[in-house]
């Protein structure tokens, strides 16, 4: 068998600096994110959403509604922003939360139980940027199902705005969809990444985030029904969100519940999601 | 004087109350060194301290001059190949080597260059637009040390890369060993078979229970181990009519079957195993899957040499660090 290595030499030229991994491990993680069947599908899902949200809107727009009392322009009772930001909650439901259980909450397991730590720790790869490396991808790919929709939606109402001035206010959905698209992203894509860590079985992992994400809001509807008391929708993820959004497009918030407190609690949970997955990853050593 | 590329000082390593490496001095320049020493002795805990994957204990160890621990800049120079495969089955051979080979700072182009290139060198050409979840077991190894030489490191660590080869592909792979190791890289393999070493290098480290027990040359070990019996294990086709063309051979000891497709040899001339026994299966049509050694004859040298050094240290005045047993003659 022929022996072809009669090239080597220690390389010479110039190599990007070790920092510039971030951005390749951001990369390949969103390549690994998207390989999974399920995220292609529910990509191609949220593609149709895209159109769907428009084409209802649109209609409603222009749909009139007869009643005993005379034919009623639905289009004029109809709220933009409401509309809008209505597409959140589908979208998070549906499809943020596909993504974060197919390509977040089994990411770090998936590579503990592959051993992918002695391939990616033997490169020149800091245990901050895997981190970064497994959350991009969520969160990229979540703020893509949030805003997406909500940007071509917008796009929509303001095309078929009665006025300039309505336009305007219209056009003026962009700020609060982007901030609640980048809210959404990172607060879903760090805590299901950090779950991901906290067990190397892959089913485990991706069990607890669906507990972490149901069962809390089950409890807090229950509650809300009986006590009236919106307090406990604080511990659930999509119930703060929820919260967070209704004060981003400042709508009335039911309950006693305010923006801020949401707020902080989601910034809480964001915190010690990055502690714990930094805690679990940044000692890491290579034994089995 | 060469600098040297990895020193280690007084390395310990303990997994609880288990030790991994203990007390462990060495310093090592360009070459190939050979890491021998029977399971369980500490070689691949030695490694992965080297290759920064763990955290010493007690001691320090350093490559290049700094320590490796999650540190960027020391490991964009040093080429790991672990013992245990890791793969992301769903990528191609290419896809894989080049996504590894990027993190050492080349661009795409350049990459997936060094990726083409070092996958030829294993012999991995046809193979690498495959899927890596349909390789055998010795593509998937030569596919680790492709990602390991793809990006011309100045330290490559290579644990056991023999294994799961068949006897063409060593070749090959002891080719690229040898070959980098002439040309100024420090290769440091570690293998529990001393044959396997004997083919790359000279220069060899005897680990026993995490401690290093002798270093020097080969040679002087070779008579040591020639005075124990070789087992060697031959997994086959018709290992009965193998056995049959082995019987009369002067180098053969005994003969016996462990398994249904497998002969094991045992024997005091491994060099004429190991040669003669591909021959005279080829001339019979018989294929032959695996050629291996699970000798623990080795591990009677170790303890050979664990007594020297007991019976040295009783004779010498007791210094802080006991002295070696040089193997060398």
């Amino acid at each position: 068998m022929p022996i072809h290595d009669l090239g080597y030499k220690p390389y010479a030229g110039t190599r990007r600096p070790p920092s510039a991994n971030l951005w390749t491990l951001a990369r390949q993680g969103l390549r690994r994110a998207i390989a999974p069947f399920i995220v292609k599908a529910s990509l191609i899902a949220a593609g149709f959403a895209v159109v769907i949200y428009p084409i209802v809107f649109l209609v409603a727009s222009f749909a009139k509604v007869t009643t005993s009392r005379g034919t009623r322009d639905l289009g004029a009772a109809l709220s933009p922003e409401g509309f809008v930001r209505g597409i959140f909650d589908w979208q998070l439901w549906l499809f943020v939360f596909v993504i974060t259980i197919a390509a977040g909450a089994g990411a770090v397991a998936d590579d503990v139980r592959h051993r992918a730590f002695q391939f990616y720790f033997a490169k020149p790869v800091t245990r901050e940027q895997y981190m970064f490396g497994r959350i991009y991808p969520v969160a990229f790919l979540s703020f893509l199902l949030t805003f997406g929709p909500a940007l071509a939606l917008i796009a929509l109402a303001v095309f078929v705005a009665p006025d300039k001035a309505e336009a305007s206010t219209r056009a003026g959905l962009i700020f609060p969809s982007l901030m609640f698209s980048l809210a959404i992203s990172c607060v879903m894509a760090v805590v299901s990444v950090a779950v991901s860590s906290l067990s190397r079985s892959k089913g485990l992992t991706m069990s607890m985030w669906v507990a972490i994400f149901f069962l809390p809001h089950m409890v807090a509807v229950v509650v809300r029904l009986v006590t009236k008391s919106s307090w406990l929708y604080l511990v659930s993820l999509p119930g703060s969100l929820g919260i967070l959004g209704d004060a981003i497009f400042k709508r009335a918030i039911e309950g006693n519940v305010g923006g801020w407190h949401a707020l902080a609690t989601l910034l809480a949970v964001m915190v010690g999601s990055l502690l714990v997955l930094r805690k679990k990853l940044l000692d890491v050593e290579i034994i089995g | 004087m060469t600098a040297p590329m990895i020193r280690a000082e007084r390395l310990g390593k303990w997994y609880g109350p288990v030790i991994g490496v203990n007390d462990l001095s060495l310093t090592l320049g360009p070459g190939v060194h050979g890491l021998l020493g029977p399971n369980g002795s500490g070689k691949t805990t030695f490694l992965r301290l080297v290759a920064g994957q763990l955290r010493p204990s007690t001691g320090k160890v350093e490559v290049l001059g700094a320590s490796p621990w999650n540190r960027p800049e020391v490991l964009a120079r040093i080429g790991l190949c672990p013992e245990v495969d890791a793969f992301w089955e769903e990528l191609t051979g290419v896809e894989l080597v080049q996504a590894l080979v990027r993190f050492s700072g080349f661009d795409e182009r350049e990459a997936r260059e060094r990726a083409v290139r070092a996958l030829e060198l294993f012999e991995l050409a046809d193979v690498m637009n495959r899927p890596v979840g349909t390789y055998s077991r010795g593509m998937k190894q030569r596919t680790k040390l492709a990602q390991a030489f793809a990006h011309d490191p100045e330290v490559l660590i290579l644990d056991e890369p023999l294994a799961g080869t068949d006897p063409l592909t060593r070749t090959a792979i002891v080719g690229a060993i040898r070959s980098r190791g002439e040309k100024g890289a420090c290769v440091l393999v570690s293998s529990h078979v001393l044959h396997e070493v004997e083919s790359m290098t000279e220069n060899v480290l005897l680990l026993l229970k995490g401690q290093l027990v002798a270093e020097g040359n080969m040679y002087r070990i070779r008579e040591l181990i020639d005075e124990h019996p070789h087992r060697v294990l031959v997994e086959c086709e018709r290992p009965r009519d193998l056995c049959r063309a082995l019987v009369d051979a002067p180098w053969v000891l005994s003969l016996r079957f462990p398994a249904e497709h497998e002969l094991e040899i045992e024997t005091r001339a491994p060099d004429a195993c190991y040669t003669e026994v591909p021959e005279r299966a080829l001339a019979l049509g018989i294929k032959i899957r695996r050629l291996t050694s699970p000798d623990a004859s080795l591990e009677a040298v170790f303890r050979y040499l664990v007594e020297v050094k007991h019976k040295r240290e009783r004779v010498e005045a007791p210094a802080p660090s006991a002295p070696r047993p040089e193997a060398r003659a």
